[in-house]
């Protein structure tokens, strides 16, 4: 075949070396031979594996230029914490693209810098790989094909070098009189250090560095970060300001063309896995082309390969962005935990793996949250947590489908979901109601108890989605004859739904009542820990969201009603809120954040934070832990203690989130939970 | 975990004395389902028409379609065929339905496609209240009527899998992919509180001796997905090992009924298959 690359970067030219054996191969750069753009690049000890094994050449020649190290280093403005066992390998860009040039020019790749690649490339090969970066003009100008997404990361970024080495990756947080700034900095060479400053974009505009120069900026940084430098300096490389874009394309390719590297997708710098995606990308096209005897099935299977994995980094990315973009919120956490955090911020290491890698600083976080200077403290699901003046006697909680179902040992707090405040208000016919079955609700309160665990009350009304049948062969499955229903608005939950009867003033006043007195039962029969369902679409979670409640105010009723059960209610008490529609117009998490701030200013002692439901043609983004980000979002910037579950399945789950201070007490799924 | 085999339906050579006989062998202990897969435009049974006749030829196995493209069907039709398949097999029916990837069938059914996820949607929320309502009968065996297992991962396909059906079944590939989908149809049966657990249900081609003609019909019968069509023969499990190997990594992922489908019109395959599965 004749192939022609466009773009001289890693990608391109680790793909031009391996398919130059059996292929001629032109490969056009714009830039000089020796232009470098970037500083160090970081890699994986898993893809070093893979390069020695793809091309031993390339490889040993690569290796004398590599930096191992095992150390991040973590600095909150005079704390400093040193965390080991994390193995990472660097490289100058510089060294990278000179041994992959050096060796394409040995396996007679034809290596043209300084030139435009012609326009025609198409009629004239019979492969084009566009490797031209994340601006790539091939894919620009043919923008309908990809269907491209991009995500605009709300911070500000610039990428100095600096000419000393730091112990490993350093993690550098200053908090300025305009807000917090950072440093992601990593050794590459002996002398020489990548220096990465991040900050938000409030902070960026406070110290007018929106308009400042390329040497104001330097000057700005090296001010900011002196302690850090010991008299180095930064140095620039046209470097700029800019905001971190993370591109999906669901298509890699079309025809004769196809997408490699950056250009095909991005991920947040900060888990430093950009060089390495556009390198694996670069073996798995040439493994495609060698495996298929059609270009076009070579191409399928390239795109279908790599898109899983680099969809997996991308996810991680956006999480590992996603904090460094909310690092204030931690500001409060002890030093430890601040570093626990950071380090678990991806998703990709938990408190097991963090366990193995750094038992000093994982026995430090877990004693700190047990409130002990044990050598050995309790696992983090395993300590007891203090709520609203009642000891539960670990974090994990379940919740009980209906009355009938044995609650097994283990849990410290079991939650009765969906305890309904009228008959009205049952959300299924299986829904227990608080003044029909207190003979039942006390047997049940009593069964908890005797495992050890604290009894909680969710008390509900079902609203739009109550009168449904049982879940055992579906959801929200409402009974025949349809039974008349009370919502915010007239509008039926699916089409198979009674259209509910408006809430008027003295519907407001009776349902009110109804959790009142709800309440008082609820104390009666001997629950410890009230709910207040305000989540999931149903009465009170109806309100809040504009998709079931478009013409009035939201939060009024439900918060005046929260208000009202808090006279009564002694005990603790919380409430419970979906954070999310998961629909497009519906609560976002901006606006469920404000929400949930409104009703901690009523007093509770912790919130359920959960998400969905409150519209059927919903989106939720189902996945491991999903729901944990708007918790953690709720417990830190509010700050009040959060509960939450949604595919939580293991216990090295719980402790990463409990360690890292996302969350105060976690939800197993009820059948794992059952399982465990 | 169990394991089932497909009756071959959409391979060709199959007639009247083969179906009568696989039916026959399948439904001696070797295998606990026998599956059906759907496509209107090409020249193979059609599903519940073959179904129906399993359930009469049977008496054991489990008879699953994997998966039909519901939206294709009048509801109250389907609902009904299913309540015969059901009441005439004595309650062995397990309806798996998704939208299919086939655009040409639904212009050939002259169903609108940009609307099929919506219609299965809506579909399945009928399926259960005709058959309770039993006004179009027959009254299904099952409580709450047959097994209904839902296809497909986005977010949408895995919400009506959880709001109207009792499980998920998997398209096919690795045990890894297999598995990583499994992780959101828990996730999504715990948000709907539906109790207990999903039934996890998956497929895989296999041929055992003729693999080019088995290889030539997959190439054939996937054609429509253009260079997919490869990957899907790449996947086709061909030799006893591979099956071994495919059905261990299946339990081990958590696999409840892992259905194996035949590629060759020929009753050899499953007695093989049936040596393999033990």
């Amino acid at each position: 075949m004749n192939i022609a690359v466009v773009g001289g970067g890693p990608a391109g030219l680790y793909f031009a070396l391996q398919a130059a054996g059996t292929n001629r191969v032109d490969l056009w750069e714009r830039n000089p031979a020796d232009a470098t753009y970037g500083w160090g690049v970081v890699f994986s000890e898993e893809t070093i594996d893979e390069l020695r094994q793809v091309d031993y050449p390339s490889f040993a020649a690569l290796s004398r230029h590599l930096l191992r190290w095992s150390n991040i280093e973590i600095r909150r403005g005079d704390e400093r914490i040193v965390s080991t066992g994390h193995g990472f390998t660097a490289i100058a860009r510089k060294a990278l693209l000179e041994v992959l040039q050096e060796r394409c020019r040995a396996v007679g790749v034809n290596l043209r810098f300084q030139e435009q690649a012609p326009t025609d490339l198409i009629d004239n090969y019979d492969l084009v790989v566009a490797a031209d970066g994340v601006n790539s003009v091939w894919r620009e100008e043919r923008l309908a094909v990809w269907r491209t997404r991009r995500v605009i990361h709300p911070t500000k970024y610039i990428w100095f070098g600096t000419d000393f080495a730091f112990d490993g990756f350093t993690f550098i947080f200053e908090d300025t009189q305009h807000g917090l700034f950072q440093v992601h900095g990593y050794p590459y060479q002996a002398n020489a250090s990548t220096f990465i400053v991040e900050c938000r974009e409030e902070a960026w505009i406070a110290a007018g560095l929106d308009h400042a120069s390329e040497d104001d900026s330097i000057i700005f940084c090296e001010k900011v970060f002196a302690d850090h430098l010991g008299g180095h300096h930064l140095f620039s490389n046209h470097s700029t300001w800019l905001s971190f874009v993370t591109m999906h394309n669901r298509i890699w390719r079309q025809h004769r063309l196809v997408l490699l590297g950056d250009a095909a997708h991005t991920a947040h710098f900060s888990i430093g896995s950009g060089t390495k995606l556009a390198m694996e990308d670069a073996i798995a096209l040439n493994q495609a082309l060698a495996d298929f005897e059609h270009l076009d099935q070579a191409l399928a299977s390239y795109q279908v390969t790599r898109q899983p994995p680099v969809s997996r980094f991308q996810e991680a990315a956006m999480d590992s962005s996603r904090y460094f973009s909310s690092v204030q919120r931690y500001w409060r956490f002890p030093v430890e935990q601040f570093a626990f955090n950071l380090l678990t911020r991806s998703g990709r290491v938990s408190h097991l793996d963090m366990e193995k890698r750094d038992p000093v600083l994982t026995a430090a976080v877990d004693s700190r949250l047990a409130g002990t200077t044990l050598l050995r403290p309790p696992r983090p699901a395993s300590t007891p947590l203090d709520v609203g003046g009642l000891r539960l006697p670990n974090r994990i909680a379940v919740t009980a489908p209906d009355l009938n179902t044995t609650v097994s040992p283990g849990a410290g707090l079991v939650v009765l979901d969906e305890l309904a405040v009228s008959a009205e208000g049952r959300v299924t016919l299986d829904s227990p109601e608080i003044s029909q079955d207190s003979e039942k609700i006390q047997n049940w309160i009593a069964a908890v108890k005797s495992t050890g665990a604290v009894a909680a009350a969710s008390i509900a009304h079902g609203g739009r989605r109550a009168g449904c049948l049982p879940r055992r062969f579906g959801a929200d499955r409402p009974v025949r004859p349809l039974r008349p229903l009370l919502a915010a608005a007239a509008i039926p939950y699916t089409s198979r739904h009674a259209t509910p009867r408006v809430l008027g003033n003295s519907d407001r006043d009776r349902v009110t009542t109804d959790f009142v007195n709800a309440a008082t039962l609820a104390f009666q029969s001997g629950f410890e820990i009230l709910i207040i369902d305000c989540a999931k679409g149903y009465l009170l979670g109806g309100f809040l969201s504009p998709l079931s409640n478009p013409d009035r105010d939201q939060v009024t009723f439900p918060l005046q009603l929260v208000t009202a059960v808090r006279d009564v209610w002694t005990g603790p008490l919380a409430v419970r809120l979906s954070m999310s529609d998961w629909a497009a117009g519906g609560v976002s998490e901006a606006v469920g954040l404000e929400q949930a701030k409104e009703f901690a200013s009523v007093g509770l002692d912790f919130i359920w934070v959960t998400a969905g439901g409150t519209v059927a043609n919903e989106k939720p983004p189902y996945r491991r832990r999903y729901v944990a980000p708007l918790a953690d979002t709720v417990r830190n910037e509010i700050p009040i203690p959060v509960m939450v579950g949604g595919a939580i399945t293991t216990m090295d789950e719980v402790d990463t989130l409990l360690a890292a201070g996302k969350a105060d007490i976690c939800l197993l799924d009820p059948y794992l939970y059952r399982a465990i | 975990m169990h394991v089932g085999i497909g009756l071959p339906t959409t391979t060709p050579g199959t007639d009247r004395s083969l179906l009568m006989e696989w039916c026959k062998r399948a439904d001696n202990g070797s295998f606990k389902s026998l599956g059906v897969i759907d496509r209107l435009l090409y020249n193979g049974y059609d599903p519940m028409a073959s179904l129906a006749a399993a359930a009469v030829l049977t008496s054991s196995v489990r008879l699953v379609t994997m998966v039909l493209a519901g939206p294709l069907r009048n509801t109250a039709i389907l609902a009904k065929e299913a309540a015969t398949i059901d009441h005439l097999s004595g309650g062995r029916l397990t309806l798996g339905l998704a939208i299919g990837a086939r655009a040409d069938d639904y212009r050939a059914a002259g169903v609108d496609t940009r609307k099929r996820g919506e219609g299965l949607t809506e579909q399945l929320s009928q399926l259960r209240d005709i058959w309770d309502e039993a006004k179009i009968g027959p009254d299904p065996v099952q409580t709450g009527g047959p097994d209904l297992l839902i296809g497909g991962s986005a977010p949408e396909a895995l919400l009506r899998m959880a709001r109207y059906s009792d499980g998920y079944v998997h398209g096919g590939g690795p045990a890894r992919s297999f598995a990583s989908a499994v992780s959101r149809v828990r996730a999504a049966w715990e948000d709907l509180r539906r109790p207990g657990e999903p039934q996890l249900w998956a497929q895989a081609y296999f041929t055992l001796g003729d693999v080019e003609k088995g290889n030539h019909y997959l190439a054939d019968y996937y054609a429509f997905t253009g260079a997919f069509a490869d990957r899907i023969v790449e996947g086709n499990l061909t030799t006893e090992n591979a099956i071994a190997d495919y059905i261990r990594s299946y339990r081990e992922a958590g696999c409840h009924h892992l259905v194996l489908l035949p590629t060759v019109s020929d009753i050899n395959q499953l007695d093989r298959l049936a040596e393999v599965v033990g």
